[in-house]
């Protein structure tokens, strides 16, 4: 089982963001999720540039279970999608918190990180 | 009461007139200028549909492995044999009509058709037919703006495709409808690299948001590169593309381009002027509930009057008209009613209002939806791309229409085609014990999800939202 830090903060879209050496932001989606989703089919991301807003779809998750909307922690512009999912989007069960990442994201408005939970808040919120 | 026809056009209106009018023992001439059928047996329909069959088994052949089929040696395409096949089916087909029609008595009479009076038509300007009532039943040709020069080979449309002796190694479509999406997901699948230039924002923009949604995400994964809100006003043909731009912007280029926006009725050269037949500004000619024009006597069915453009369309339009002829007092059609489809992969499907019409009409509406990746039969076959969404009048539950994406969704909707024609409810459905496993759960289960809970799908956790649609509002699992 997958196990996140006290550096990753979670939405309650069950994704969560954790701040890079340079600054940015990775983000992806909990063991939670993954577990709750089962083997995952396919992601839709957005393109390199997009801005994205925090507590809006910012993507597509299909796994053979359910499709979902991807819900962005933060706010903020796309400047690295996660190629390695194109063809391998079970990375994502495999490692929801490390390989699994999906964007970097240049965080534009950091008081909204205060929005977010952290590990423990998050473990307690999803039971 | 008419005693003659003349029905002019062999296409589904056309022949399905003559057919009909011929069983009630009226004396029909039809006339057509092509093999009966029209379009749709000739170049539309059909064709396309045994292409799709062959793609289908294209792509049923490459995930073989996955369903423990192990497949020695390649797979390859062999473009001259489907071209074949469609030629046979075809042949075929029009085979069956013509049994159909010589059966009933019924000459076809080759030749182009002039309206000389309300009663008289002229056959390429010699012959001349006397008949108590003339049907016009002519059909539609591809519209084509001047800027794309049709050489049927690097700029075609959809006829001249069809006739191609080779694939192109990359493609332009040009249009985001059904003919477009069609060719899009047939020619991907042979292995053309696909890109398409649409004007709308979405592809299929006719049919409901969600469905196009999906269609969409179906095309990205298939690697289909679609170029949403754009309009190419400059094309250039080199030696090794087709290049479309919008203005100075290269919106895609490829091989060849295949120019599908849309149709054209076809209503040149029946002298519809001189007798006073009028049409309106598409050239389609215009017609009462009953499809009369505005000459008594004569009547039009199908595309040549620029409604629902489509073949069942077109065949109920004739019936309807060769009905009222006999003065059985049809009632007129409801053309909402009609089912849409479209053979994209998946296949598409719907009936009645979209939500957002019925909204625009001052509907309290609620919605319904299922996926298909929750029924069992779906993923026994491998087909879990899928929705079923239901819209309803939330004031009383009138199903208000039905919209479809996954496997074999043209055949499910007929179902809901039933329901709205009588005036049900969701209600209707939701009693409905539907068999399993197939696919058609995904209605019942959509029907069920209107004013409660599927039975099969997660609750929500906010019951009382008012947006309902819950395939636009769909968060990860909690």
């Amino acid at each position: 089982m997958s196990l996140a830090t006290e550096d990753y903060l979670f939405n309650q879209g069950h994704m969560w963001c954790r701040i890079s050496a340079d600054g940015t932001y990775l983000i992806g989606i909990s063991d939670h999720a993954q577990r709750s989703l089962g083997e995952i089919a396919y992601i839709e991301l957005p393109d390199c540039g997009t801005d994205v807003a925090q507590d809006t779809a910012l993507g597509v998750i299909e796994s053979v279970k359910v499709v979902n909307d991807l819900l962005a922690p933060i706010s903020g512009s796309v400047v690295e999608v996660n190629e390695d999912l194109t063809g391998q989007p079970t990375r994502v069960n495999d490692s929801p918190y490390e390989d699994g990442w999906m964007l970097r994201i240049r965080l534009e408005s950091p008081e909204e990180l205060n929005n977010l939970m952290n590990y423990s808040q998050y473990a307690a919120f999803v039971g | 009461m008419a005693k003659s026809i003349t029905i002019i056009g062999a296409g589904p209106a056309g022949y399905v007139a003559a057919l009909q009018a011929g069983a009630a023992g009226l004396h029909v001439n039809l006339v057509g200028t092509q093999d009966a059928g029209g379009t749709c047996l000739q170049r539309g329909c059909i064709p396309t549909k045994t292409l799709i069959a062959s793609c289908e088994i294209l792509e049923k052949c490459r995930e073989a492995k996955q369903f423990g089929i192990d497949i020695e040696g390649s797979i390859a395409v062999n473009w001259a044999s489907q071209r074949q096949r469609v030629d046979k089916v075809v042949g075929t087909m029009v085979g069956g009509i013509n049994g159909l029609l010589t059966q009933r008595g019924i000459e076809q009479i080759p030749g182009r058709a002039t309206l000389l009076d309300a009663r008289t038509v002229e056959i390429d300007g010699t012959t001349r037919l006397h008949s108590d009532t003339i049907l016009l039943c002519t059909g539609s040709l591809p519209a084509v703006p001047p800027l794309f020069q049709i050489d049927g080979q690097r700029i075609a449309t959809s006829d001249e495709a069809l006739q191609w002796d080779s694939l192109p190694a990359s493609l332009v479509i040009i249009g985001g409808g059904v003919i477009a999406c069609e060719f899009a997901f047939i020619f991907q699948s042979l292995g053309v690299d696909v890109s398409m230039i649409e004007a709308a924002d979405r592809p299929l923009p006719g049919e409901d948001k969600d469905i196009s949604t999906i269609i969409g995400r179906e095309m990205r994964k298939r690697r289909i590169r679609f170029i949403p809100s754009a309009m190419v006003n400059n094309v250039e043909t080199g030696a090794a593309a087709v290049s479309c731009y919008q203005d100075d912007r290269l919106l895609a280029s490829g091989e060849r381009a295949l120019v599908a926006i849309g149709r054209r009725p076809n209503s040149d050269g029946l002298n519809l002027e001189h007798i006073g037949v009028q049409t309106g500004d598409r050239g389609e000619i215009l017609v009462d509930s009953h499809m009369q024009t505005t000459v008594p006597g004569i009547y039009a069915a199908g595309d040549v009057t620029g409604q629902l453009m489509l073949a069942h369309a077109a065949s109920a339009q004739a019936s309807l008209a060769v009905r009222h002829i006999l003065g059985r007092k049809p009632a007129p059609l409801v053309m909402e009613n009609i089912p849409r489809v479209t053979f994209t992969r998946p296949e598409v499907a719907s009936v009645g209002l979209c939500e957002a019409s019925a909204r625009k009409r001052g509907i309290d509406v609620r919605c319904g939806s299922f996926d298909f990746r929750a029924l069992g039969k779906a993923h026994a076959t491998g087909d879990i791309a899928g929705l079923v969404k239901v819209v309803a009048n939330a004031d009383n539950g009138e199903l208000l229409g039905v919209h479809m994406v996954g496997a074999h969704c043209a055949e499910m909707i007929h179902e809901a085609a039933v329901i709205l024609a009588r005036k049900g409810s969701v209600e209707d459905i939701c009693r409905t014990v539907h068999a399993h496993p197939t696919l058609s759960e995904a209605l019942h289960e959509a029907a069920e999800s209107v004013f409660g809970a599927a039975t099969h799908k997660p609750l929500v956790r906010n019951p009382t939202q008012d947006t309902v649609d819950e395939s636009c509002n769909r968060r990860l699992p909690v």
